[in-house]
């Protein structure tokens, strides 16, 4: 019980210093929106092809901009932690009561709470572009849950970086993970346009081609559920390894006893 | 009644060794000082009594509970405020206030009430609702302070509460700390370089050197059994170097501190008029002569003459 009322205060606290940084909250949405309208007006012509099944392309690469945003989103949660420690503000949490864990989980739902107004907001953009929910209400709501759902996960690894390197920069650093994430998959073409061996074999081991996969899935009619729990599992792997992680590295790294 | 027991505690990082087998225990309501150069090992013992770090060998009890298997039960016990003041800059001083005493449990109705008296007592009310990031040294800290009392707590635990304050805050703090002691009947556990704070404020010291205990007792004992008073002065008309390397050839227990000449004497009456005498043959006229019982500093040179210099000691 305390567990959860100490959660709620630190998350609260958390989200109220995301909010007096707005200056960090603008480049992720930014880069966001930039992978949203530049992708969407160089490669729309390419939905022509007959492996888009007529779709749009805007359609195709939402999943894009929404998971990028969620990696920004969530990796502000390591860079929160990193300025409690530097502060010592998350030393003078420490000599409270309180749980650790509720110490590193507050950042990262307040990274979660971050990402998913970045999503509403990409989404709310991309409608004005064309974009159609032909799976309705379900399907948006299925969004924002994977989107969140990948955003603990990159938060897990984020706050572990945090702890790991104690270090601003190194933190910071560590997020360039990001590029063989997303680009590293069938980001801006369907598998079946992707040739090169290597790549293929890339694309099928990142967990981010099955999150963007049941995306799509929640924005195609027909509706194939199979996507979707591949995509599913691929968060659930992801969050189970992270957050291990990052616990273990709260007991480790700040030798902050429980 | 022992509020803080440490039992032959010893911490080492790696093959330096921070702490070799300390002991000691505080007395409920006593306030009582932990004293040492920089590196003698004062901050690693605070952290291990606060639940920051464990003890390589050993044990800490506060109010009978361990720190290292109850720390939750010790936290409840104790208020940190450690050398680096922890607060937000982004956050409010109430805010602060507000969400650490709700860590601990206090009610909504509770939590205000708490921070705002605490903020009233701390002269904080004005800047309450000011970004930390905006407030002065002496704030800060007074905040840090604070913070540290928002749940009530029968322990105090101050690392370095002065340094980096001007000479105003410093004294305005000591008043607060004292009212703590007196008023409020808290135990204080301190560290401090500075010696005549703990002279100040403590019941009792500890002199830690190199992780080691040096001396324990009250200030006033421990001055009293180094037996020696301080006679100082200086001499116009000669180099002070000179003039001391002089009086160690005419075996004084002597110091040099800035342009005076310090010596430890057990018989000052006698070693004043000797002086005077050696001053005459070599035609030198003795200046702001004083002869004073031995301050903390004295104390704590002597104890570890050999290894600090006179200005290590004074900083």
């Amino acid at each position: 019980m305390t567990f959860w009322r100490d959660l709620w205060h630190l998350t609260v606290r958390a989200l109220l210093i995301t909010i007096r940084i707005p200056w960090a909250l603008i480049p992720n949405i930014a880069i966001s929106l930039f992978f949203l309208v530049v992708y969407n007006g160089g490669l729309s012509g390419i939905a022509a092809l007959p492996q888009f099944a007529g779709g749009h392309y805007i359609n195709f690469i939402l999943p894009v901009a929404v998971v990028s945003g969620a990696v920004g989103g969530a990796g502000g949660a390591g860079q929160a932690l990193i300025r409690d420690m530097e502060s010592g503000f998350l030393t003078k949490m420490a000599l409270t009561p309180t749980s650790r864990s509720a110490l590193v989980l507050a950042p990262m739902i307040a990274g979660i709470t971050q990402l998913l107004v970045q999503t509403l907001i990409i989404v709310a953009v991309s409608l004005a572009m064309g974009l159609q929910f032909p799976t309705g209400i379900g399907g948006f709501l299925g969004i924002l849950a994977l989107t969140a759902g990948w955003g603990l996960a990159f938060a897990g690894y984020a706050v572990a970086m945090a702890l790991r390197s104690r270090s601003g920069q190194a933190a910071q650093a560590a997020t360039f993970i990001f590029f063989p994430l997303l680009f590293l998959s069938d980001t801006f073409v369907p598998m079946s346009l992707i040739h090169a061996h290597w790549m293929r074999f890339l694309v099928r081991i990142n967990p981010t081609t099955y999150v963007f996969n049941a995306m799509r899935a929640l924005l195609e009619k027909p509706y194939h559920p199979a996507p979707v729990w591949h995509g599913v599992l691929a968060i659930l792997g992801a969050v189970a390894v992270t957050l291990t992680w990052a616990f273990s590295s709260t007991r480790k790294s700040l030798s902050l006893r429980n | 009644m022992t509020a803080i027991q440490v039992d032959h505690v010893k911490k080492a990082y790696g093959t330096v060794q921070a702490l070799a087998d300390v002991s000691f225990h505080v007395n409920s309501g006593e306030s009582f000082g932990l004293l040492g150069p920089n590196g003698a090992g004062k901050s690693t013992l605070i952290r291990i009594i606060s639940t920051l770090e464990s003890p390589t060998a050993g044990e800490v009890l506060v109010s009978g509970h361990s720190a290292a298997k109850d720390a939750h039960r010790v936290r409840q016990k104790i208020g940190v405020a450690l050398q680096e003041t922890g607060l937000d800059p982004l956050m409010t001083g109430r805010e602060i206030l507000l969400l650490t005493a709700r860590l601990f449990g206090s009610t909504a109705h509770q939590a205000r009430n708490r921070a705002d008296f605490l903020m009233e007592r701390f002269q904080l009310t004005d800047v309450a609702g000011r970004h930390v990031g905006t407030y002065s040294g002496g704030m800060r800290r007074r905040l840090d302070l604070a913070v540290a009392l928002a749940h009530e707590p029968d322990i105090v635990i101050l690392d370095e509460p002065t340094t980096g304050l001007d000479p105003t805050n410093r004294l305005a703090l000591w008043d607060l700390l004292r009212s703590l002691s007196q008023d409020d009947h808290k135990t204080l556990l301190m560290t401090t370089q500075y010696l005549e704070e703990a002279d100040a404020l403590c019941d009792r010291v500890l002199f830690i050197d190199h992780g080691h205990i040096v001396a324990e007792g009250t200030p006033r004992d421990l001055k009293r059994e180094m037996g020696y008073s301080v006679i100082r002065f200086s001499a116009a008309g000669t180099a002070p170097d000179w003039l001391a390397a002089y009086l160690i050839g005419h075996r004084f227990d002597c110091e040099l501190d800035g342009a005076s000449i310090e010596i430890y004497s057990a018989n000052p009456e006698e070693d004043v008029f000797r002086l005077g005498e050696l001053m005459k043959a070599e035609r030198l006229t003795m200046q702001n002569l004083e002869v004073r019982p031995p301050s903390l500093d004295d104390v704590f040179l002597h104890l570890t003459s050999g290894e600090n210099t006179k200005g290590a000691a004074n900083l």
